[in-house]
Order: C-alpha cells, then sequence, then structure tokens
C-alpha cells in the first residue's frame, strides 16, 4: 500500500475538518483531508444544514404564495408544487457548495484523499478508498462529527422510519408524517412536509419544545407552529416505533397506538467515532462516544486533536468552524480563542428563533439580577411592509452593570438579526451601548434597537 | 492607569455626566475598551 506523508493529516471533511485543512493551508502546513463521502463538506452540506435549508425556502414560497401574495395584490392561479424539483434544486445546491470545497481545496493546496479513514497507529490513517492509501502525519486532527442517535425501540428501516438524512428526500408528500422529537432538527422537518402537505404530529417527552431555547420564546414558537398545523404533542413518551406493510405503527406509551406512512426520528445526534480506529491507538471516548480534549484541543495523545461534533458541547456547525480556526492557529503559536458564551443558534422555521448567551432560565438559576427589554415586531415599520408583524426582541442585560448577557429573537430573518447581538456581546457591551449605536431606517434591526432602549424604559416606538 | 484604546458609546456618555477622563477609569473590555461597566464601578468606588 502507497504511503504519504504530510505535517498535518485531517480525519473528516465537515465544517471542523475542511476549515482546518483551508486554515491550515493558509498558515503554510503541509495538510491533507479524508473524508469517506464522495462529496467534501461533511453533515452539514451534504445532509444537514444546507439541504434543510433548500428544503426550508422552496416550501416557505409555496406557502406564502398561497396565503400571502393576495395581501400584495398578487393572484395566482393554478398554484402548485413539483417536489421532484424542488429535490433537484436541494441537489444543485450542494453539488455546487462541495464542488466549491474541492475547488478551495486545490487553490489554497489541501490535499484531498477520499475513503474510510481509520487509525493504525497515532501518526497513521489508513485510507479505504478506491486506492487504498496510508497516510501519515507529525499531526492528526480528528474531526469525526456526529450521526442521527438510534433509540433501540425506533425500528428504522431507513424509508419509513428514519433520520433526518431520509426526511430530506421523501419520494413523496407524506400524508401523515410523526416525528419523534421537538428539537430544531424535527420542528424544521416538520415545518418543509406541512407546508407541503403532510399532516404533522409531533411527539416530544419533555413538557416543551426546543430545550436550550429560552422558554419564553420556546413557548411562543410552540403556539405559532400549532396555529401553522403542527400537532404538536409534549411530556408524551413513545414506548416503540415499526413498520407495517406500507404503513408505521408508533405506539404512545400508556396511549394509542398512532399510524402513518413516514417516521422522522429526530431526538439527537451522536459523536461518529466508534469506527476510527480510536482502539488501535488507546484513545478513549466517554460513554456516550465524544473525545475528551483540553484547551488546546488536545486528546490525551501527543499530537492527537478533535474538535467539531465528536467533541460534545454545541452540535452547531459555526461552533466546529470556530473550534478548527482556534485549533489550527494554535498550533502554529497563534494564541486565537473561542469564547463559547457567545455562539449564536437558530432554528429555521418562520418565524425563525434565534438566540446568543444565556436565557432568562439559565439567568435565574445563577441567580443573576438581570434587566429585559422587548419590542415586538409589529411597532417596526419594515416588519410591516414585509408583512411580518409577528414576532419579538428580547434583550437581557445585566441589572448593576447594564452588559448584554443574552438575546432572543423570534420573528423571520431572526437569524440574520442575531450577528448584531453576538458582535455586540463579543465586544462586552452594555444594552446602551447599543442603544446608541445608529440603525439604519426602516430595517428590521431597529427592532434590536428598540429592545435595547426598552431595557431602560427609553422605547421610543413602543408604550 | 493607562488609557483606554477605545471607549464605548453608553461610557462615554458617562465619563462626562460625572466630569471624569477616561484616563482616571481603568478599562477592562476586551482590546482594552473602556466599558460603561467600568465607569459606574468607578464612580461607585470613589462614592465610598
Amino acid at each position: 500500500m502507497k504511503t504519504v506523508r504530510h505535517e498535518l493529516v485531517v480525519l473528516g471533511g465537515g465544517p471542523a475538518g475542511y476549515v482546518a485543512a483551508i486554515r491550515a493551508a493558509q498558515l503554510g502546513i503541509d495538510v491533507a483531508c479524508i473524508d469517506e463521502n464522495a462529496q467534501f463538506g461533511g453533515t452539514c452540506v451534504r445532509v444537514g444544514c444546507i439541504p434543510s435549508k433548500a428544503l426550508l425556502e422552496s416550501s416557505h414560497l409555496y406557502e406564502e404564495a398561497k396565503h400571502k401574495f393576495s395581501d400584495h395584490g398578487i393572484n395566482v392561479e393554478g398554484l402548485g408544487f413539483d417536489l421532484d424539483a424542488m429535490m433537484a434544486r436541494k441537489k444543485k445546491i450542494v453539488d455546487t457548495l462541495t464542488g466549491g470545497i474541492d475547488m478551495l481545496f486545490k487553490k489554497k493546496g489541501v490535499t484531498p484523499y477520499r475513503g474510510r479513514g481509520k487509525f493504525t497507529d497515532h501518526e497513521t490513517i489508513q485510507v479505504d478508498g478506491d486506492e487504498p492509501v496510508l497516510v501519515q502525519a507529525d499531526q492528526v486532527l480528528i474531526c469525526a462529527g456526529s450521526r442521527p442517535a438510534r433509540l433501540s425501540f425506533i425500528e428504522e428501516d431507513g424509508e419509513r422510519i428514519g433520520n433526518s438524512t431520509t426526511a430530506l428526500s421523501f419520494p413523496e408528500v407524506p400524508k401523515r408524517l410523526i416525528v419523534i422529537g421537538g428539537g430544531y432538527i424535527g420542528l424544521e422537518m416538520s415545518a418543509v412536509w406541512n407546508r407541503l402537505g403532510s399532516e404533522v404530529i409531533v411527539l416530544e417527552a419533555l413538557d416543551r419544545i426546543m430545550p436550550g431555547i429560552d422558554g419564553e420564546i420556546a413557548q411562543l414558537a410552540h403556539r405559532t407552529f400549532k396555529r401553522q398545523g403542527l400537532d404538536i404533542r409534549t411530556s408524551t413518551f413513545v414506548d416503540s416505533a415499526k413498520r407495517d406493510g406500507d404503513e408505521c405503527v408508533v405506539q404512545i406509551k400508556d396511549g394509542e397506538a398512532l399510524r402513518a406512512d413516514r417516521v422522522l426520528l429526530s431526538t439527537g445526534r451522536s459523536p461518529a467515532t466508534d469506527n476510527i480506529g480510536l482502539e488501535s491507538i488507546g484513545l478513549e471516548t466517554d460513554k456516550r462516544g465524544f473525545i475528551s480534549v483540553n484547551e488546546e484541543f488536545q486528546t490525551s495523545l501527543e499530537g492527537v486533536y478533535a474538535i467539531g461534533d465528536c467533541i460534545g458541547g454545541a452540535m452547531l456547525a459555526h461552533k466546529a468552524m470556530e473550534e478548527a480556526i482556534v485549533c489550527v492557529e494554535r498550533m502554529v503559536g497563534i494564541k486565537s480563542h473561542i469564547n463559547y458564551d457567545v455562539i449564536p443558534a437558530i432554528v429555521y422555521t418562520h418565524p425563525e428563533i434565534a438566540m446568543v448567551g444565556q436565557t432568562e432560565e439559565q439567568l435565574k438559576e445563577a441567580g443573576i439580577e438581570y434587566k429585559k427589554g422587548v419590542c415586538p415586531f409589529g411597532a417596526n415599520g419594515r416588519a410591516r411592509t414585509l408583512g411580518e408583524p409577528e414576532g419579538r426582541v428580547k434583550i437581557l442585560a445585566d441589572a448593576a452593570t447594564d452588559r448584554v448577557l443574552g438575546v432572543h429573537i423570534i420573528g423571520a430573518r431572526a437569524g440574520d438579526m442575531i450577528a448584531e447581538a453576538a458582535t455586540a456581546m463579543e465586544f462586552g457591551a452594555s444594552s446602551e451601548d447599543i442603544a446608541r449605536t445608529c440603525h439604519a431606517h426602516p430595517t428590521m434591526s431597529e427592532i434590536v434597537h428598540e429592545a435595547a432602549l426598552a431595557v431602560d424604559d427609553r422605547a421610543i416606538h413602543t408604550l | 492607569s493607562t488609557s483606554a484604546s477605545f471607549i464605548m458609546p453608553a461610557a462615554k456618555r458617562l465619563l462626562e455626566e460625572h466630569g471624569l477622563s477616561q484616563s482616571q477609569v481603568p478599562a477592562t473590555g476586551p482590546g482594552g475598551r473602556l466599558l460603561k461597566e467600568d465607569v459606574l464601578a468607578f464612580v461607585r468606588n470613589r462614592g465610598n
């Protein structure tokens, strides 16, 4: 078998891996990147963020055409959609972006290897691709990512009962879709198929949807999703789900048996660290499969690093990308840092939900006294012109210092609006600093401005 | 203490209201920025 040697080899080509590889190449490191899939980009680009956002947008536009165009005086007759065309558009976007990574690798000097990579010793990875090769490197960065978590009592067949990957490519719109798990993946896929005509039932074991999102915002979202037609059942445990011919049967604990033509299991994600040969280098994971690292992202083995979903923490693409930059820069002596207190999170339903910093529940639990400023979207001219008067921005600031501790947004374009809050928090801003920053009019960003004013009861456009 | 590299907008207002100069107040913000909370803490301690 051919043996090649590099200074750094990155195992996994997702947001953690491809970003680490590109940054390393920029810093003059001879770097290679290994991925088992035909396309680089990882979960996010191939079967996560990108395809889900593509379908969310297509289904949203259909929904708008059906229900909101008439508000603008636009008449549409014979409205319909072509699911195959939607899927083709999604695929084209994915292909373009993964092709973009190939191009970036080429231009920036990253050597790609396609095939499943497994450690044979701490500085050697065997790649079982079309041409098996042994890749040796002084340093190895594990970016193994994650995969949908499975549950023993859910009999997935990858077709009628499947995970998020399955739900991104249903061959036809399910008549009835049961979604097990009310987190962001379950709710985003629920939105897609509900808009396209499915009856969707969401089963959540907890007493609320979207754990991790501020309670008040999650409650507002729950109400809105219900109004949109989702049948959300909280505090509902599933005993089993199995296929029965062309149908699926989901047995609710102490309850009824629900039938549906498709079932999506979306109860979380597990680190994909079980088949990369960690045992052959003596690197142990915790019970759930996560790799432990120190502040420099070093594992217990010298020269072996790990970042992204496989080390735990928030399983978000931008968290992995941030770790990639910091990890590689620190390898060459640049003392960069990652601030885990300021990592935004977004749910791309409509309305979108976005947050950064701490929730009210977290502040209460920590005994931190805080002030709260709220501005509803309805008070904003731009939101009105967009036909998006529903939503709110909530800013939480320290009662004594006025420093912004958390910002929570529900409403159209919340995901883009949260960036300002993250930047402000990264600079240690007070709510007054945001309030004294001139915001362009008319823009949605003015809702953030008004919420900042509202922290000290100085809002101009609300009571 | 050394002068802050940048004064945040709310800190600027507070400095002026309390008749302080930026060189009097130690800055703790990222990159040596003078924060509102720095001025608030300075004013509070001076009061004691």
